[in-house]
């Protein structure tokens, strides 16, 4: 077991998908950090030298993810919803906010959308 | 028209075609199958099924306990639901398991007849133009060697015969003197042997690896560019360089326990000419090479490791024995890489050092001490497009008719509307010989169907008309298609 | 009489007394009426029937109006000496008449000329006659099957006399039993080998042609400019394509250079069998009996089934459940 950003990683696990599992980090960002400590797509965590760890983790440390980007996201949304807009009403009534029915299937919308939305 | 059906899925290998005579007489007389009477037998000469053939047919007999009625195949059910079955799963196959049996190299057949006048090849064989058209053994240690260097690909038919065996043919005896005279002269022949699909490239460089085998040269192989190029291996920046070059250090680290393997007898008579403290043991100089791959333990070392070994190798004033440097898949090597850089931008596959280290030596940048060839074959299964690489070739081949007198030949020229072009690919490309490897001649390909005929993989008298059936099937006789047509018939 | 007393009637309503030549002028009316019919029973029905043209008297004092001139009338159409018409065949009033007449015809000719020298059957010129379907057709009438085979092996035995014996009355009288068109006339056109040594064949099968140029050479083979196995990956197709050669051990005797074009791949393969097979047979027609015991010869005329509306497929019905 690997430590990434305090994260316990399987040895096994592709160094790609580890960093993907990390909230609003995506492929592209993933690959761009990839590219950046010379790690090829293929390589798993466990081949990686303790150094290029402690490296990714500080990279991570730097960048706007997990709890910074949630509360990035929250923000945004008590934004609208002090300013009393409309996209700000639907969050906190947990309604689809652009513009689609209501009739039927809004399962994301109730699940997603509220002021403290975490997903 | 032909039947309707495809009449080979409906031959049986014991139905009535003739073959050769059985297998204990091709086994003591050492006469070749064409001599051979072909007798017209019904069983063949080696089957699974022929112990049960030479027993006596039984009729079918009941079981002696016959209480109770055992029903065999589907059953009823009655029931609405089904009763949860518990799945038998067999065993598992570990990591990398099926990726090992998938590539493993099978050089030996025991069901195929042993071919008694086969016989093995001798260190001036290729280069003897009385051996064209005739099919020559590898002798045990070169297939030691040659497998070491990973050499043999899973697509060739290794596996159907006794004992591993090539046809010399024009373009190897060609190849083979190329080399000789080249080292001969301590020069570096420099040379890409492309062609069709499936025509032999990759066969053409295993002969040029085990004629210089059996000639005491030094072989270094890369034999799939792909490998080092699509970003499938580990790779890091070295440091000290401008532009940057990488190496890879796991793909480095395995390619020298293969040059040791392949090579052990040559490196260890071969000695170094300087010390090299700068590796993690030290070297003194007048030390056995074979100790200075054997530095190279771990993936981290691995790469300062072969650079000392390549610059002893090339060191221009020491005694060396010729070089071989081949690689195969060219195409791979000749475009921009997976890799990216910490720009993230793709890394031009000429800078990686690996690639960039066979490049050099093939765009004529280092010369061996003692000559050698640096060979590339180009692959038509698994290539990227190379246009530049295309078009050089193209000229290189071109230019080579017209230096031989051909009248009319036109080298192609670029095309002014095209992007696409690699300055880098031209520079390299722009004095290489190319070896156009076709279809082989009748004759060739009539020795090559008396040998399978004789290792009993081929089920048909070896005559004029069966060989030119299979040569026009096969496109005028390309080696592989001739395979598929003649030879895995069986092969569903 | 009824012929007088009509006379009388036709008389009283002209309102002009009866004379005593009224009644000769009776069966000319009738022929009058008679000329009424339409033309084709006129031209298939020959009226033969007479006029005696006496002119009557023009003696009695009152007219009440001016007379039709008959005579002129009858004149001007010659009309048949009978008095009700006849038909000129005997066998008019048979169920086919021009079949029963040509059939006599026949007979007679029979009759007339079955002394003449015959050739045999197999040497006389190939024609083909008309069917019984054909013959019904043509005449309009319902010929029956035996009276048909009866008159064929007439004129079967007619067209056997020897051309140059062959009377005309023989050679007009066969006419009506030919068809229109003469399959036998067609002669296929043989296939030239040119000054380069090529002959050209072609070929279809499916919806694929292909054209062959045969020369003799070693056994080369260049499809749409690609060798064998380039253009048939499969290597049942690639034996398709020059099973011809194969089947005559003749693949290492010719140099194949083809185009194929349309329809997939075996429908190519198979078309370029017939081309090469043709193309063969122009080098060497001794091949033919051999081809065609390979199969190579006839053009297979299957087509894929069209769609039928109803149906998913040609034939096959849309899935339904009672209930």
């Amino acid at each position: 077991m690997v430590f990434i950003f305090g994260v316990n990683f399987n040895e096994q696990k592709l160094v790609k998908k580890a960093l993907q599992s990390f909230y609003a980090l995506g492929p592209q960002t993933a690959d761009r950090i990839l590219a950046k400590y010379s790690i090829f797509p293929g390589a798993k965590i466990g081949t990686l030298p303790p150094k290029t760890l402690t490296a990714l983790t500080a990279e991570l440390s730097t960048m706007n993810i997990e709890s910074d980007a949630r509360r990035v996201l929250q923000d945004n949304i008590k934004r609208l919803r002090d300013m009393g807009t409309y996209r700000g009403r639907r969050h906190a009534m947990g309604l689809p906010v652009r513009g689609q029915r209501t009739r039927n299937q809004t399962q994301s919308a109730r699940k997603l959308n509220k002021v403290e939305r975490w997903g | 028209m032909s039947t309707p059906n495809c009449l080979r899925c409906l031959v049986r290998p014991s139905a009535g075609i003739p073959v050769s005579g059985p297998m204990s007489r091709t086994a003591t007389t050492a006469t070749p199958i064409a001599a051979l009477p072909l007798t017209r037998t019904l069983t063949a000469p080696f089957s699974t099924t022929a112990a049960s053939n030479a027993a006596p047919r039984r009729a079918f007999q009941p079981a002696a306990s016959t209480k109770g009625h055992s029903r065999v195949g589907k059953k009823l059910q009655l029931g609405k639901f089904k009763k949860d079955r518990v799945a038998e799963r067999g065993r598992v196959p570990q990591p990398g398991e099926r990726k090992a049996y998938r590539k493993r190299i099978t050089l030996s057949n025991d069901n195929a007849i042993p071919v008694p006048w086969l016989t093995d090849l001798a260190p001036a064989d290729m280069t003897a133009a009385e051996n064209t058209a005739r099919v020559l053994a590898l002798p045990e240690e070169v297939q030691d060697q040659l497998r070491a260097g990973e050499a043999f690909k899973t697509t060739q038919c290794w596996g159907m015969f006794r004992k591993p065996a090539v046809l010399v043919r024009k373009e190897t005896v060609n190849l083979a003197n190329q080399m000789q005279e080249s080292a001969d002269n301590r020069k570096t022949l420099r040379l890409v042997v492309t062609g069709d699909k499936v025509a032999g490239k990759s066969m053409m460089l295993l002969q040029a690896m085990a004629h210089a085998h059996l000639n005491n040269w030094i072989v270094i192989n890369l034999p799939e560019a792909h490998e080092i190029t699509t970003a499938s291996t580990e790779y890091a920046p070295i440091p000290n360089t401008d532009p940057v070059q990488y190496m890879q250090p796991v793909y480095v680290l395995k390619l020298i326990h293969a040059i040791k393997r392949a090579n052990e007898q040559v490196l260890s008579k071969t000695y170094t000419i300087q010390a090299h403290p700068e590796l993690p043991q030290n070297i003194p100089s007048n030390t056995p090479l074979l100790a200075l791959a054997n530095v190279a333990k771990e993936a981290d070392g691995a790469w300062p490791v072969f650079q000392a070994l390549w610059n002893e190798l090339t060191a221009q004033k020491a005694n060396r024995p010729p070089i071989l440097l081949c690689l195969d898949g060219l195409a791979h090597a000749m475009k921009v890489s997976d890799y990216r850089s910490p720009s993230f931008e793709r890394i031009h596959s000429h800078d990686l050092a690996l690639v960039r280290l066979f490049t050099d030596a093939l765009g004529g940048g280092v010369q061996f001490p003692a000559g050698g060839a640096v060979l590339a074959a180009t692959s038509r299964n698994n290539a990227p497009r190379a246009p530049s690489m295309e078009l050089a070739l193209a000229q290189r081949e071109a230019e080579a008719r017209r230096g031989a007198g051909a009248a009319g030949v036109e080298v192609p020229q670029k095309d002014p509307f095209f992007r696409g072009y690699d300055d880098r690919v031209e520079a390299v490309l722009r004095s290489v010989r190319v070896l156009r490897v076709a279809g082989v001649d009748k004759l060739e390909a009539r020795a090559l169907m008396e040998y399978w005929a004789a290792s009993g993989m081929l089920r048909a008298t070896v005559d004029e008309k069966t060989v030119t059936e299979k040569w026009t099937l096969a496109g005028s006789g390309v080696l592989g298609e001739m395979e598929r047509a003649a030879l895995l018939t069986m092969r569903i | 009489m009824a012929s007088s007393s009509r006379q009388g009637l036709t008389s009283a309503l002209r309102g002009v007394s009866t004379r005593p030549n009224g009644g000769q002028r009776q069966p000319l009316e009738q022929q009058f009426q008679s000329l009424q019919l339409t033309p084709a029973i006129v031209h298939r029905r020959c009226m033969a029937s007479q006029y005696n043209g006496r002119r009557d008297n023009r003696n009695n004092d009152i007219t009440a109006a001016p007379e039709f001139d008959f005579g002129s009338f009858a004149r001007k159409f010659a009309l048949a000496n009978y008095a009700r018409p006849v038909p000129v065949s005997p066998s008019y009033f048979s169920r086919t008449p021009s079949f029963n007449d040509r059939y006599l015809t026949l007979e007679k000719l029979f009759r007339a000329y079955s002394n003449l020298p015959l050739i045999p059957a197999a040497d006389a010129e190939r024609i083909a006659w008309k069917t019984l379907a054909d013959l019904r057709q043509s005449f309009g009438e319902p010929v029956k099957a035996t009276d048909y085979v009866k008159c064929l092996t007439i004129v079967k035995r007619l067209h056997q006399i020897h051309p140059e014996l062959k009377p005309d009355a023989v050679k007009s009288a066969l006419q009506d039993f030919k068809r229109d068109v003469q399959a036998f006339l067609n002669v296929t056109n043989p296939i030239p080998i040119d000054k380069f040594g090529r002959a050209l064949g072609v070929g279809k099968r499916k919806s694929s042609i292909a054209r062959a140029f045969v020369v003799e050479g070693d056994g080369q083979v260049l499809v749409n400019g690609k060798t064998l196995p380039d253009y048939f990956g499969r290597v049942h197709d690639r034996e398709s394509a020059v099973w011809a050669l194969h089947s005559t051990d003749r693949i290492d005797k010719y140099n194949v250079w083809a185009r194929v074009e349309g329809g997939g791949t075996t429908g190519q393969a198979e078309a370029l069998t017939l081309a090469i097979a043709k193309a063969l047979l122009a080098h060497e027609p001794a091949l033919k009996p051999a081809l065609r015991r390979a199969g190579c010869v006839t053009r297979d005329p299957r087509r894929v089934e069209r769609k039928k509306h109803g149906r998913v497929k040609a034939r096959k019905g849309f899935t339904w459940v009672k209930r």
